[in-house]
Formats: C-alpha cells, structure tokens, sequence
C-alpha cells in the first residue's frame, strides 16, 4: 500500500482507539475493528498502492508460512525475498501490505486477536513505538529482521569466523526460537551491534546446553548482564575478542546466578 | 563526596566537572549520501582541559564515535584517529548501515592505566582527586546527538518524489491550483480538467515541472521550515524532515533566502527549463 494508505489506516486506527477508550464500548463491535477478524484481508485498488521493486511474488510462499514456528518462516520468508536491504526493508507500509493482504491468513493465526484486538493490530498489522521496536513486533517484518541480522554473520564480521557453520541460519534459529528472545535483542540498542548480538546467542546457546533453565528467564538475565556492563565498560567491551566476551558474560551470568 | 557508578569521574557527566569544561563539536558532522552508502566528515572534537588533552594528544588517550540507527539496527563502536593532526576524518559506512535517524557520541577513554589530575575536575571532589584511570576507562562523553540519512530523497527524481505529490482536486469547483502542505507528502491539487491535460506529460517533460512546480512548492515550505512561528504547525510531516534535512546534508545556510535554498537545492530549475526548450525547439 501507499504511505498515504498507510497513514490513513494507522490514523483510523488509532482514532477508533481512542473512541472506544473514551465510550468503553466492545472493540469487537466497531466497523474497523470487526474487519480483522474476517478470514480475507484487505483488497487495495491501484490509486491506494505502490509498486515495490522486489522481484518475488509474496503470495508464492503463503501455504508454506508456518505461525507455529517462527524459525521456519524467518528462514522462508528471508530466503524468499532476495535483494530486499535494509533500506527497503525500513518501508513500514511495504510490511503492512503483507500482513493486511498476501500474508493476512498467517498474522490473524500467528497473532490470535483474542479480546484485546487494538493492541494487537497496531503492533503486528501496523508499527508502534520507535523503528527499532517497531520492527521486531510487527508480524512480518520482525522474522525477516531477525534473519537478517544473524543470516552468516561470520561472512559480516572478521571475528565471528570462530563461529562458522554449515547452516547459514545457525544463529537465526537461536533467536527465533523464543518471542521474548527476539524482543530482548532487537528491542536494545546493543542488540544493534552485530558481535554483541552474535555474542548474546553464542552465550544464551551455551548456558542453555549446560543448565536447566527457561528460555524467557535466561534471555531476561542476559539482558539485565548486558545493560549493566554496557554503561561503564562499552569501550571496552566493543575491543574484546567474541570468545573473551563470551567468557565475560558467561562468567557475568555465574555471579548473577 | 559523590559516589560514581561508573570507573572514573567523566566529562559530560553532571557533577563531575565545572561547568566550563567542554568536550563538544565545535562544527557540525558532514554527510555525504553516495550510492553505495554515506561518507562522514568528522571534525575534531574539542576538550579544554588541559590535562586531558595533554593525553590525548600523546596517544594516551583516544577517541571514540559510538553510532547507532535503529532503523537499519546498525551500532558500533569506532575508534577516530586523525591522521597528520587534520582536523577532519572521513568514516564510510557501506550502504544500509545508516538509515533515517542515526544518533551518535563521542567518548574520550584511556589506553592503559594513568594517574590524572585534572584541571576542570568539579570543585566538590577536586580535593579527592588526582584519580587512577584503568585502560579502556571512558573519560569524557559529548552529548547524544543524531543527523538524518535520507538514502530516498532525490529531488531530482522526477517532479513527483517522495515530498511531493500531484493529485486531481476533489474540490470540484476549484478552478484554481492548491497546495496542501497537511499532509506526508506536500500536494499539489490541480483543477479536474487541468489535471487531464498535465497527465499527457511522461518524465521527459521533469525539468519543465522543476521549475514550474517544484520550485514554487519548494520555497513555499523552505518558508514554513525556516520561520520558527510555523515550523511547529508542519515539522511532524515526513517532507518537513526531508527537505530539513536535504538543507543540512547539502550545507545550505538556511540565512539564505527562500527562493535561494530551493534553486540551490533543485540545481538551478529554471536554467534547466530553458535547456530543455531550446533543445526542444532544435529538435522540432
């Protein structure tokens, strides 16, 4: 769609919202609201859209977009949409296209509207908050980011070749394999940095394979590790070498624990 | 005498210095938007006190640029060296590394372990201090500061870019040409009839829509950007930001008059226009 279709929808949006907050009406009731709930999503005529310059059919991977496993379908769709950078892929409305149109089947089961839809659809149909947090929520745009970000970092980053892999989503599997894993990263400013990001999941991977400890719990005290040496020490964490770094935050991690 | 949660007092913290030290930018960060990505001049950032920049100066210290864009989910941590005592340094960041609002800071931090007293240390603990700074120890910071990487803005695109656009009037008893400057894009409305006739028109015709349109446009908003009254009234619209942001990145002085930002902006439309009606005529 259009920025202006983007802008237009997002602005109904957020006035219904508002509507609703002031009446305390039923969300589910509203006109708007309602049309998220259908099984067909938007249809968009020419005057209300853009054509984007990606040679790829969206709709070519819709059956094979699993919402049970974030994994599978960061590695699809990042695979699928070759020559997509990061330049397009900060066009909020290119994302917002796919999940109100080819992609709308997949966000409605990814993300269950459930009773409290306006949230919902503002974070993953749309974009809230700041880029960086913005991006890691909406339904789409969050899976190829994540990809993206640890799609072969060893060929990125001279230091990261200790980790090299057969499997070129070595590090995107780690990532997606929890929400709350994917927001504590991209949501950070150091989850920006590539060598601390690949640093985080070479570490929350190992910890994982030596204790017994939940993935949520785990990603929320490395988290906590990360910020706390961060302010005093970021010169001098930005010149370690990854696997001292890791050491360092596995060593972190001992003391918190 | 205060307690610090970080290793050593530091300039640009509140507090730990008098308020006449200084570590800042004493001219503005150059942008230059290429193709395959941004080049940034960096000027020499200045520190006046004169122990610290006694260490800097012999090496002791060094200075580093942290940078980060959160829309492109890009930050590091680079070390600045100037090289020959220049008092610029040019970084190249490849294309996609830096995109729309990138923040950065500069910090000043030890490269092996110093005594250091400092000359400007705040009067509150100055009778605390010398102090012992370990290697890596950051010992000044500037402010957070940001520009704008606007890789999508190219006023010489065609004359409708992503600043402006050229709709029909819905006002279908307009017969006069609106701007509507409310909204994302600025909208030029033309007259129904008058809308026809401008659709017969392909890209070819873009230099004649510079200066017939554009520039007009242009300098209507460079007039809203630059009067500190109604800047409030558009900045929250995408186009107040590019064409902002188009001014600084191209060192306009915005002391200029209005007409003159957007004809430096726009290249010259008009000479343009004329070049291509005479090549026009040639060719008939």
């Amino acid at each position: 769609m259009s920025q202006s279709k983007y802008d237009e929808l997002f602005k109904n949006l957020n006035y219904i919202a508002d509507e609703i907050k002031e009446t305390n009406s039923n969300p589910k009731n509203n006109y708007f609201i309602k049309a998220y709930y259908k099984e067909t999503g938007y249809i968009f005529d020419d005057s209300e859209t853009i054509k984007a310059d990606i040679d790829f059919d969206p709709l070519s991977i819709v059956e094979k977009l699993n919402p049970e496993s974030d994994s599978d379908t960061a590695e699809l769709i990042h695979s699928s949409f070759i020559g997509l950078d990061p330049i397009g892929a900060s066009y909020k409305f290119f994302w917002s296209t796919l999940t109100h149109r080819e992609y709308w089947d997949y966000t409605q089961k990814r993300w269950p509207l459930k009773d409290s839809p306006i949230n919902i659809i503002r974070a993953r149909w749309f974009f809230e908050d700041s880029d960086r947090n913005a991006f890691s929520r909406n339904a789409i745009s969050r899976l190829w980011w994540s990809a993206n970000l640890t799609f072969k970092p060893w060929e990125k980053e001279e230091s990261l070749k200790i980790f090299e892999s057969e499997d070129p989503y070595k590090y995107t599997k780690i990532l997606t394999s929890s929400s709350q894993l994917i927001q504590d990263i991209l949501d950070r400013k150091w989850g920006s940095n590539l060598i601390f990001r690949i640093c985080f999941l070479e570490a929350f991977s190992r910890i994982m394979n030596k204790k017994e400890i939940s993935k949520t719990k785990l990603s929320s005290k490395l988290s906590i590790i990360f910020r706390a040496c961060l302010i005093p020490d970021i010169i001098l964490l930005a010149e370690k070498e990854p696997l001292a770094l890791i050491n360092y935050i596995e060593e972190a991690y001992e003391g918190l624990a | 005498m205060p307690k610090f949660l970080y290793p050593c007092p530091v300039l640009g913290n509140e507090d730990d210095y008098r308020e006449e030290a200084s570590f800042l930018l004493k001219e503005k960060l150059i942008l230059d938007i290429e193709e395959d990505g941004v080049k940034l001049t960096i000027p020499k950032p200045k520190i006046n006190d004169n122990e610290l920049n006694k260490y800097l100066k012999t090496g002791d210290l060094s200075l580093f640029l942290e940078i980060d864009s959160p829309a492109s989910f890009f930050h590091k941590v680079l070390e600045i060296n100037f090289k020959n005592n220049e008092e610029f340094c040019n970084i190249f960041f490849p294309y996609g590394d830096l995109n729309k609002k990138v923040f950065y800071t500069f910090f000043i931090a030890s490269n092996k372990g110093l005594i250091i007293n400092p000359q400007l240390i705040s009067e509150q603990i100055k009778d605390q201090f010398s102090f012992r700074a370990n290697e890596k120890d950051i010992l000044a910071l500037t402010d957070r500061d940001s520009f704008y990487v606007a890789h999508d803005f190219d006023p010489y695109s065609g004359y409708e870019s992503n600043f402006i656009n050229v709709a029909e009037n819905d006002n279908l008893k307009s017969k006069d040409t609106e701007v509507d400057f409310h909204q994302n894009k600025i909208t030029v409305k033309i007259p129904k009839a008058e809308y026809e006739k401008y659709q017969l028109f392909d890209k070819s015709y873009d230099k004649i829509f510079h200066s017939s349109i554009v520039l007009g446009v242009l300098t209507q908003a460079i007039s809203y950007i630059c009067d500190d009254d109604l800047r409030e009234e558009f900045e929250e619209y995408n186009w107040f930001n590019l064409i902002n942001l188009t001014i600084e990145a191209n060192n306009i002085e915005k002391t200029n008059d209005n007409f003159s930002i957007a004809n430096k902006i726009l290249d010259n439309p008009i000479h343009r226009g004329f070049d291509f009606l005479r090549k026009s005529v040639e060719e008939e």
